[in-house]
């Protein structure tokens, strides 16, 4: 059984997308998740710039989230491939106890340590493994047809982030198919959306988010279904081909009953039209 | 297209034996170029940064394609060799930011953290829409965002940013 949770949100979704937070809450509320959101919390260091201006840094950053969670005696969700990796990869990193000491040794000046008796979940991988759960709030099968964007940190690095395979992933097919929807078979090697080139250099950035969309454009699917809030960015704001975007968790909320109201699809700036229920 | 192995820097390969052994396994397959998709438009080059900074011809702080990595994990993941070009990357980058060398937009992201917590700013539309949403505030406390710079300060974030 999954011990009880910790919600960790991140930054980029409780700031700029705080919609895809209530989409998130609305389906941990209804599997009757036992959670509560994790005190202290700050960003977990986002792992594309931030981490590597500082590696140190990032790994005492995320150990002291995890030490928070370990304290509290609950496991931690996040609703981001970006705070997945960053954690999952730091949760890694600790278990090795020589790094785990001399990281404990900064956590000592803030009156922290860090045991390593914590796991790090991420939505859809927490979706996966309550299969039963979840297929059973469906009431409304979303008739759309949908291509996944896992989103390169839900995939990779597979050997630690061990949510799916980085070759042909099927978690996200899985469940939008739970959901009613109707999943195109994406890329072999899911395609980056460039948003960690964002604000660096915007001209190649936009290059790889053409890259990703490019397919679901081709197929006239009526949404990109993504698990990843950077992603979902790049596709609802930066994307200039008009194809709509879901984030995972909108699905499988409005699947289970959610108004489009209640979980603020109004917010996207591109619009997405939905089976009349 | 050849290596360049000019200004051949021991220091340099010393050090990153040091940071990322499995540097050294790199046996130039071109598996990373071949699935990098910012290569692919002209962006960082990884497989031919692999070489350049295992034999120690590559200054970190006057690369600028190092900045051009989405940090996909593409690169690593294809490796054959276990040689971790995404990780190396990184490592490159951090040696650039001790030169003093980042750029302004992460340069402010990184004074965000410090200062706030996040890395992405609270706006008066952040506050409006969790209203209209029913959400819970979600401020950082205090604490968090003290504690939250003393490591920065004892780990290497807070020398970077201020300078």
């Amino acid at each position: 059984m999954t011990r009880p949770l910790y919600i960790f949100p991140g930054c980029l979704i409780p700031t700029r997308l705080p919609f895809l937070e209530a989409a998130s809450r609305f389906v941990l509320d209804r599997m009757g998740a036992d959670c509560a959101d994790l005190p202290g919390a700050t960003c977990c260091v986002e792992p594309i710039g931030l981490r590597t201006m500082a590696r140190e840094t990032w790994l005492a950053s995320s150990a002291r989230l995890l030490a928070i969670a370990e304290e509290g005696g609950r496991d931690v969700l996040t609703l981001c491939n970006g705070c997945y990796m960053s954690l999952k990869e730091a949760h890694h990193a600790l278990e090795d106890d020589l790094v785990r000491r001399r990281v404990n040794e900064v956590l000592g000046g803030i009156g922290r340590e860090y045991r390593g008796e914590v796991q790090v979940h991420h939505l859809p991988g927490y979706l996966l493994e309550h299969e039963e759960g979840v297929r059973r709030l469906i009431t409304r099968p979303m008739g759309l047809r949908l291509a996944p964007h896992p989103g390169c940190h839900m995939l990779r690095p597979s050997e630690v982030l061990r949510l799916d395979r980085s070759f042909r992933p099927e978690v996200l097919d899985k469940i939008a198919s739970w959901a009613g929807a109707t999943v195109d078979p994406g890329p072999e090697w899911p395609a980056c959306c460039g948003g960690g080139l964002a604000g660096i250099d915007e001209v190649l950035s936009a290059k790889l988010l053409m890259d990703s969309v490019r397919g679901p454009q081709a197929s006239k699917v009526d949404a990109i279904l993504t698990p990843c809030p950077f992603c979902f960015v790049q596709f609802d704001i930066k994307q200039k081909e008009g194809v709509p975007v879901l984030y995972l968790a909108e699905l499988m909320a409005l699947a289970m009953g959610a108004s489009p109201e209640r979980i603020g699809l109004r917010y996207h700036r591109t619009k997405i039209a939905l089976p009349s229920p | 297209m050849g290596v360049r192995r000019t200004a051949y820097d021991r220091e340099m390969a010393d050090w990153l034996g040091n940071v990322a052994p499995l540097a050294l396994l790199c046996q130039q397959c071109g598996g990373c170029a071949a699935v990098c998709p910012s290569q692919r438009h002209g962006g960082i080059r990884p497989a031919e940064l692999m070489e350049r900074a295992v034999s120690g011809s590559l200054d970190p702080i006057r690369e600028s394609s190092l900045w051009l990595c989405a940090r996909c994990m593409s690169c690593s993941e294809r490796c054959p060799s276990g040689a971790d070009p995404g990780e190396v990357i990184a490592h490159l980058r951090e040696r650039a930011v001790v030169g003093g060398e980042v750029p302004a937009f992460l340069r402010e992201e990184a004074q965000r953290f410090l200062t706030t917590g996040l890395s992405f700013p609270r706006t008066g539309m952040t506050r409006k829409m969790r209203k209209e949403l029913g959400l819970p505030d979600g401020e950082v406390s205090a604490e968090a965002v003290a504690e939250a710079h003393e490591i920065c300060q004892r780990t290497g974030l807070g020398r970077a940013v201020h300078d």
